[in-house]
């Protein structure tokens, strides 16, 4: 059986007369790597030291595989936490920063030797234990911090902006580690990010944060695909968004949009009555250029060439501008001035009520 | 003249200024002659007759001990008002406490001096101790030495990184381990800097010193100032000269924490 199944009840923390987290619940899986996403100030990086035990919750009870961490103090928590600074000893040697944690549990000599070996060796970083924090790079400081977070094998890890100091190439080749770390530990991980993208691509469940509540927990496609709310489609992913009103509900769902016209969106849970206001958000992969459900005649106002795909900003009618995204496999799909016809599916209209 | 030329010269008279009164001293330390402003050949006669001084001799061994114990004393003291400043957020008198550290900084050490000897005649009479000698001394360079080594500790504390402390706790050590692994190896270059600082205020004190001290408790400085006094003589050239060389080895050891302390970051 896979440990560190983590689950939040009801977690209310206040700081003075701020609520930073408002009765918040969260389920987490054992051996699950799972998001916690958030704009800054949206409470994420407070659970976080909720669960590493550095704070303690107003309200609402964390059990970790049943057990509550209540008065648990953080050095008897079976959880341990990377910092986003890293917080590496600055005194101690790459290997003294590994050993610290095992050393505490009073392993020593040969035995200690070799486990801080097989995690420099898990962290693919043989050759610098003797090395001291100043004398390493970013990258191999931030995998240190991992080695010696993971050297006491938590039920569950944290993760706390681990890539936020690090350059863009590095950042990919590490989400590729972690994924193995991951994949080879089966620890619980739980990554906290501002990055949507780190977020999507790491995890497989992603709770999104939002003022200190939550706002959507699901899947990386649940929340892009399915978001619950405009505030989830809006953070997650790039958005055309238009206003309208809804004028026919059956089979399919018709929305009057000023200017543009009739655009048809597939029923949705939620169903608004007919006369209710909406908002409409489209992703701008989800636009084929091409006659099609929900056609329209736009004109192409721009075209910025990113390599692998272009982005279209496209004028349907006076003051109604979208953006379309294509890959560019034969090449831009229009040049900018062209007159073309695009179209959408209905199932990929999000609808909300506003 | 050229703005490099000016540069030297503005340098040369700096220098001057600050270490020709001082390179006076050592160079006629080892004059043969008696006479303090006329040279006549190179001897170590003033060493040699430092040395069989007694009273010099006697005098220095009590300075050093003086400053050796009220530098720890102030040490320990300060680096607990230290902490007390930077740690333990809004207590009741935390501002009287950083305002009472800042006026024995602050304070001419004429008034300390005053003020500490008033302090320790109502309490000589109230519980007849500590009477007057080395012990008040002590007392007096401890209050001064612990309000620079509170300022230097404070400062350290203050741009310490917390989360060093937090991944200590994360990783299983207790606060007192945490405080012993973590936190006290990286303020010690501080510590050691404050303990420099506050021997070096103690060892050429002779304000304070001569306010608190007794019959029989004679410092360094306080010879040094009443012998000046009666007429200049080149045993206490020699005697300052070795001053002077234990201040430059401190400034050194004091520069060799700083960079370590860099370093450490």
């Amino acid at each position: 059986m896979k440990l560190g199944a983590l689950s939040v009840e009801g977690i209310t923390k206040r700081f003075g007369t701020t609520v930073v987290l408002d009765d918040l619940s969260l389920s987490i899986a054992a051996g699950g790597f799972f998001a916690l996403l958030g704009a800054s100030g949206s409470g994420k990086t407070t659970l976080l030291r909720l669960l590493a035990g550095f704070e303690s919750p107003d309200a609402g009870r964390m059990l970790l595989d049943g057990a509550d961490l209540a008065g648990v103090p953080p050095y008897e928590r079976p959880v341990n936490l990377v910092f986003q600074s890293y917080a590496l000893f600055p005194h101690m040697t790459v290997a003294a920063n590994i050993g610290f944690g095992l050393r505490r549990e009073g392993m020593a000599g040969e035995e200690l030797r070799r486990r801080v070996g097989e995690m420099l060796a898990l962290v693919r970083l043989d050759g610098l234990a003797e090395r001291k924090p100043r004398e390493i790079s970013g990258g191999q400081a931030q995998r240190v911090a991992l080695a010696r977070a993971l050297a006491k094998r938590p039920k569950l890890l944290l993760l706390d902006e681990p890539m936020a100091a690090l350059d863009r190439g590095l950042r990919e080749h590490t989400r590729g580690e972690l994924k193995r770390l991951h994949r080879e530990l089966g620890t619980t991980f739980v990554l906290v990010t501002h990055d949507q993208e780190e977020a999507l691509a790491l995890a497989d469940r992603v709770a999104l944060l939002d003022a200190g509540r939550l706002a959507q927990a699901g899947s990386p496609e649940d929340l892009y695909e399915r978001p619950a709310s405009l505030a989830v489609a809006r953070f997650i992913g790039q958005l055309n968004l238009m206003e309208g009103r809804v004028v026919g509900a059956g089979d399919a769902l018709t929305i009057e949009v000023p200017r543009l016209g009739a655009v048809r969106a597939r029923p949705v849970a939620s169903f608004p009555a007919v006369g209710a206001a909406v908002a409409i958000g489209l992703r701008p992969e989800k636009i084929d250029f091409g006659a099609g459900d929900n056609a329209h005649p736009a004109m192409v106002a721009e075209v910025t060439y990113l390599g692998g795909q272009s982005v279209y900003r496209l004028r349907l009618a006076e003051g109604v501008e979208i953006r379309a995204s294509r890959p560019n496999r034969d090449g831009p799909a229009a040049r900018a001035g062209e007159r073309v016809t695009i179209s959408w599916p209905s199932a990929a209209v999000l609808v909300f009520p506003t | 003249m050229s703005p490099r030329s000016f540069r030297l010269v503005a340098l040369g008279f700096g220098f001057a200024f600050l270490y020709g009164p001082i390179l006076w001293i050592v160079v006629f330390s080892f004059n043969e002659g008696r006479l303090v402003t006329l040279w006549s050949g190179f001897s170590t006669r003033w060493y040699a007759e430092l040395l069989r001084n007694r009273r010099l001799v006697d005098a220095a061994g009590l300075s050093l001990t003086i400053a050796a114990v009220s530098a720890s004393l102030a040490t320990a003291l300060g680096a607990l008002a230290g902490f007390a400043l930077a740690r333990l957020g809004r207590f009741s008198g935390r501002g009287l406490l950083a305002g009472a550290l800042g006026a024995v900084l602050t304070l001419p050490e004429v008034i300390l001096g005053l003020a500490l000897l008033l302090a320790f005649v109502s309490l000589d009479s109230w519980l007849g101790w500590p009477g007057r000698g080395a012990r008040t001394i002590v007392a007096a360079h401890a209050t001064l030495g612990m309000a620079y080594v509170a300022l230097v500790v404070r400062a350290r504390l203050a741009d310490f990184d917390r989360s060093l402390e937090e991944a200590a706790l994360d990783l299983g050590a207790a606060p007192l381990q945490v405080f012993m692994t973590v936190t006290l190896p990286l303020i010690l270059p501080a510590l050691g800097g404050g303990w420099l600082i506050a021997f070096m205020l103690s060892l050429d004190d002779v304000v304070l010193a001569s306010f608190v001290s007794g019959p029989g408790a004679t410092t360094l400085p306080m010879i040094v100032f009443s012998s000046a006094r009666l007429g200049l003589n080149p045993q206490i050239n020699a005697l300052a000269t070795i001053m002077v060389g234990i201040g430059a080895l401190a400034v050194l050891a004091g520069v060799w924490l700083v960079h370590r302390m860099e370093r450490g970051r």
